[in-house]
């Protein structure tokens, strides 16, 4: 690792639904001449890297010089696309003996290709894919259905009359990257409806309910 | 606390009269707000561990006593050292104190705490000190704080670790300091037999931030669920290991305690660890009501 990168601030891994992901649309970048690129979610996510918890539904071995693989990745809102390449050997080794359908939970960098026409597809580049059995992809949907829904009333509370402002939700204890984000995301998609990501939470706790219903045996109630 | 005055001595306790009327009126500091050239000052805090040794005066080579350890009053953890003549059974681990007079110094970029035969001494009861947070049991740390918090301090954090730094695998550690050798040469010690040991360096993310976690060996053989002896470590190909490391901690969600060390990159020493529960039922019927309460119509 070289020094230069060691300096730059750490990446956070942004906790999303595939639903999020993929209604993302507008691309910001940091400052300065090599400033990271993000894409900013319409509910705030400012992603550069992402948490993501899934199924593996298929895999497909992409043409060209470096072995690439691309994996379709199912999560109860949606799918997206989770590429595996040299880059990060591991991710490569994985999704070329992967059997689907498999849970798994995916660490990555988010990418958003533009074509011609203008319309986006966005990826997720995999530093880290690991299989996980289904009570651990509880823990993994819980923890990113917990981040989707403090932006959620992040997103309600800003689009409300006379909204707060940056100041306002820093005294209320929201963290800055947050808080940055919700407020960008009211500017990148005004008139948003909130309606299809608020069920789309609903769907996933609902199947969280359910599914910790069915598992209660002597060791539940955590 | 117990044992009274009467282990620290005649001496001390002509200090400690002195040190009572001396301390009306000093202005108390938090450890946490103590930064090198504010001495001298005046604190209360507990004594988490205490420590004397024998050391080698890097200028003459001649034998000294150095008395150090570490200090907690609910807002940081600052390192102490005592050279000048220490009173080794005073500052005994668990014990709490007004301490009058303190030196305040950098020490590889932290504050430190330098007491001298000038710093006096008071004894305080146990509750007159706060306690770390976690010891009160609080709520993980969002690591998003961190940046803002003291030079050093107990913590807990929860977070999934996404990844192993480079610096993981087999070193070999001064046998004197414990520091790791680069190419069998120790900083202070110069060239040693070095002991092998497993470094375990991960970035632990809770979605609001990251901080460096560094895993002991012990720790580190209770998550793979195996001991991993020295001739493991010496023989075993290092892809057998980074492999196992791989499987165990990327990807997993842990609850961590330590010590924090602040700066450009935050490292979270651990000193203890356990896995976030696999079936959280109280975080879901939070979330629930959370989402009834102010998303759903």
């Amino acid at each position: 690792m070289t020094p230069s990168r060691e300096f730059r601030e750490r990446e956070v891994a942004w906790r999303v639904f595939a639903h999020e992901l993929n209604a993302s649309r507008v691309e910001v970048r940091g400052a300065g001449d090599r400033g990271r690129s993000y894409l900013l979610s319409p509910l705030g996510a400012t992603m550069n890297r992402v948490l993501l918890s899934g199924r593996i539904v298929g895999v497909d071995r992409m043409a060209g010089e470096n072995p690439l693989l691309r994996a379709r990745v199912e999560d109860p809102t949606g799918s997206c696309t989770v590429t595996g390449s040299s880059f990060h050997p591991r991710t490569l080794a994985y999704l070329s003996q992967v059997v689907p359908p498999q849970e798994v939970l995916v660490i990555g960098k988010t990418h958003c290709f533009v074509s011609e026409r203008g319309v986006s597809y966005i990826s997720v580049r995999a530093e880290a894919i690991v299989p996980v059995d289904p009570v651990r992809s509880v823990e993994h949907l819980l923890d990113i259905a917990e981040a989707t829904t403090e932006r959620l009333v992040l997103g309600r509370t800003l689009r409300r009359p006379d909204p707060p402002g940056r100041e306002e939700l820093l005294n209320r204890g929201i963290p800055p990257m947050l808080a940055e984000g919700a407020l960008e995301a009211v500017a990148g998609y005004p008139g948003l409806d909130l309606e299809p990501y608020t069920r789309a939470v609903e769907t996933v706790v609902s199947r969280l309910e359910s599914m910790a219903v069915s598992s209660k045996g002597p060791s539940a109630g955590a | 606390m117990s044992g009274g005055q009467e282990v620290y001595g005649e001496a001390l306790g002509a200090a400690l009269s002195r040190a009572r009327t001396a301390s009306e009126g000093q202005h108390l500091a938090r450890l946490g707000d103590l930064r090198s050239g504010t001495s001298p000052v005046t604190f209360r805090a507990r004594v988490v561990e205490s420590e004397w040794r024998e050391v080698s005066r890097r200028k003459d080579g001649v034998k000294v006593v150095l008395f150090s350890g570490l200090l907690s009053d609910g807002s940081a953890q600052v390192r102490f050292t005592w050279w000048d003549d220490p009173k080794r059974d005073l500052l005994l681990a668990g014990s709490t104190f007004r301490f009058i007079g303190a030196e305040v110094r950098d020490w590889q970029g932290r504050p430190e705490v330098r007491l001298t035969r000038n710093t006096r001494f008071e004894p305080l009861k146990a509750e007159e000190v706060p306690m770390p947070a976690r010891e009160r049991g609080d709520r993980a740390m969002p690591l998003w704080q961190v940046k803002g918090g003291p030079p050093a301090f107990p913590a807990r954090v929860s977070g999934v670790i996404t990844s192993l730094l480079s610096s993981t695998g087999v070193v070999h550690r001064c046998p004197e300091c414990s520091r790791v050798l680069q190419a069998n040469v120790c900083g202070t010690h110069g060239t040693v037999e070095g002991k092998i040991d497993l470094r375990l360096r991960a970035v632990l993310d809770d979605g609001t931030g990251t901080v460096t976690v560094s895993i002991r060996r012990p720790d580190v053989e209770r998550i793979v669920g195996h001991p991993i002896s020295d001739a493991d470590l010496g023989t075993q190909p290092s892809t057998v290991l980074s492999e196992t490391l791989h499987s165990h901690l990327v990807g997993h969600y842990f609850r961590l305690e330590g010590r924090l060390l602040n700066g450009e990159f935050p490292t979270l020493l651990v000193e203890s660890y356990e896995p976030v529960p696999a079936l959280p039922a109280k975080r879901l019927a939070e979330l629930r009501r959370h989402l009834a309460r102010e998303v759903l119509p």
